[in-house]
């Protein structure tokens, strides 16, 4: 079986570049919520040298920062823009994998290299330019983490004009594992480089030749996995559509410094509240979720505080009801007063279909009250263009909102009220 | 001619601003890039029969059919934009001040087709003309100059007009 990973190019710059044509071929880089740092770089921004998650007041270090077009983010852009770029993947492609906001792995229909394969990953790569105004790069390979490689491969070589970068071949495949560095292999984070760089494995030629059960006793299934892929053993069956996307996090740094326990539940809450109806829109509900509070790293006269508490769903929802009580019974486990906290998020993961999800027999939640109940809630906020009705215990959430103001006039907001769920 | 009832109060096409850029063209004129939403269904009915006043009469003809504004002016969605239109260049063309366009990137521009165009930093709309061997941007308005396009223009078609969202009354 072949894979094909579709990765656009510095997405969030292309995304401003669509409807901004003037900023093509000038540096520009895109800021994280609040303005903190570079999430999104042009390749003339990175021709500059300025490095990914640059903070926002770092960039006159690399370069004149007056020659640097520097934007807010704008999600609901990206998002639509997202949407627009997979569902062309998806209708040209079998079993799509939305891995995020700009990749997709998806299924080739010709199991053996073949060059109708590299035609027809070129011509989505064309389609989605017209339609879309997005540059993709497309990897073609026999697992993932070779796709991966590949996809990396079509970015950076500008002369290959289709973008598609097939990496299928045995003597391609060493060639390509000897130049690439361990830490570039997807799945190896920071600490295990360091640990492959202590005994003295550099590049992902010499990780892919240890003995697999080393791997595995060593470090973890993963890692072994990560290494059978390198090796060309397919590890990962592709996943249906919507099933894929593994988790959905909503966080944010806030503008100050929040003390009180109203001020970052206020946030916590709004946070759940978009990754419930985020949930609801794909039609997935999700096994658990995480909150995580965390200090001010920069403020070294404020004692520091970070944790994080991950709560299992006893059956897998998608209600702001439940997972609002999820997130409260996560919050009080870990909120200490008397700390200074800078940051919040939620994550909820462990995803799975609407459809289909095993009822426990022991909750005693009704999901169907609950499901008409957030489809009502979702048609009139959709209807009316922004959070008409809220759950009850969640006010206007200042901290939660970002720093920029693309907001609409201000709405009346209806409250509805419900007792949390007994558990 | 048609006539037009609506059998469904669901709200059909509501346009949100996706990112509000308002690019001027010229003095007058701009265009607002708008995201379309499209997840609600809105049945219309139409009558097939052409009428000369009045309502049809249930009993002529077959029941009549309904159709979805959202699919009959949307084919294809993911590469479909929607903008509104600020000042009077394209009013000969049937496109006004505050008209909405639809815009299907996925058309190829042809000779003639009406566009939403990138010029030098702008963007503008206007008939695309190709005569000997060069393209004009024609405007649809004689208070208007045509403007050729050079060879060294930063100039690109963004999107081909697939339909004109008109309002007839003030």
């Amino acid at each position: 079986m072949l894979y094909g990973l579709a990765d656009c190019n510095n997405f969030f710059v292309s995304c401003e570049r669509v409807f901004n044509p003037s900023l093509l071929g000038k540096p520009v880089v895109v800021l994280s919520n609040n303005d903190g740092c570079v999430i999104s770089r042009s390749n003339e921004a990175k021709a500059l040298g300025i490095p990914m998650g640059c903070p926002t007041f770092q960039i006159k270090d690399y370069t004149d920062p007056s020659l640097v077009v520097v934007l807010s983010a704008n999600h609901v852009l990206y998002r639509d823009m997202s949407h627009r770029v997979m569902s062309v993947i998806g209708d040209s492609f079998e079993s799509i994998e939305i891995y995020s906001v700009d990749e997709a792995f998806f299924r080739l229909p010709y199991p053996e290299p073949d060059p109708r394969n590299s035609a027809l990953a070129a011509d989505v790569v064309r389609k989605i330019f017209k339609f879309t105004g997005i540059p993709v790069s497309i990897g073609v390979a026999h697992t993932r983490t070779l796709a991966k490689i590949a996809s990396h491969m079509a970015k950076k070589d500008t002369a290959n004009k289709s973008r598609v970068q097939a990496l299928t071949d045995e003597d391609l495949i060493q060639h390509v594992l000897e130049r690439t560095d361990v830490s570039d292999v997807w799945g190896i984070g920071r600490r295990l480089t360091a640990a492959l760089y202590s005994r003295g494995i550099r590049t992902a030629a010499q990780f892919a030749q240890l003995p697999p059960s080393m791997i595995r006793s060593l470090y973890s299934v993963t890692t072994e996995r990560t290494l059978r892929e390198l090796r060309g053993e397919d590890c990962q069956p592709i996943t249906p559509v919507n099933m894929a996307r593994k988790s959905i996090m909503n966080s944010r740094t806030f503008p100050k410094v929040f003390y009180r326990r109203e001020d970052v539940w206020d946030a916590v809450l709004t946070f759940t509240e978009m990754c419930a109806k985020h949930l609801r829109d794909e039609h997935s509900v999700a096994s658990f979720l995480t909150v995580y509070l965390r200090g001010d790293h920069y403020r070294e006269d404020l004692p520091f505080y970070s944790n994080s508490c991950r709560v299992c769903i006893p059956s897998p929802s998608s209600s702001t009801m439940v997972l609002v009580h999820c997130a409260m019974q996560a919050f009080n486990s870990i909120f200490r007063r008397g700390f200074a906290y800078r940051k919040a998020g939620v994550m909820v993961t462990d995803l799975l279909p609407e459809r289909g999800v095993q009822l426990n027999l022991f909750s005693n939640i009704d999901e169907e009250k609950h499901s008409k109940l957030m489809k009502a809630v979702d048609s009139i906020n959709n209807r009316q263009g922004a959070k008409v009705v809220k759950l009850a215990p969640q006010v206007s959430a200042q901290a939660a909102r970002p720093q920029k103001n693309y907001a609409a006039p201000s709405q009346k907001v209806i409250r509805f009220y419900s007792a949390p769920p007994k558990s | 001619m048609a006539c037009v009832r609506p059998v469904k109060s669901l709200p059909g096409m509501s346009l949100r601003p996706l990112c509000l850029i308002v690019i001027t063209m010229g003095e007058t004129e701009h265009l607002n890039i708008l995201r379309i939403q499209d997840s609600d269904e809105l049945a219309v009915q139409v009558f097939e029969e052409h009428i000369q006043a009045g309502f049809p009469s249930p009993a002529q003809g077959s029941y009549p059919d309904s159709i979805d504004l959202n699919r009959e002016l949307i084919h294809n969605p993911s590469s479909t934009f929607c903008a509104r239109v600020t000042g009077d260049s394209m009013i000969d063309a049937g496109i006004a001040d505050g008209d909405m366009l639809i815009i299907d990137r996925s058309l190829e521009p042809n000779d003639g087709d009406i566009a939403v165009c990138f010029l030098d930093g702008e963007f503008t709309v206007k008939r695309i003309s190709l005569r000997a061997g060069r393209l004009y941007l024609v405007p649809a308005n004689n208070d208007y100059p045509e403007i050729p396009v050079s060879e060294e223009a930063n100039f690109q078609v963004w999107g081909v007009v697939s339909h004109i969202i008109h309002k007839t009354t003030v």
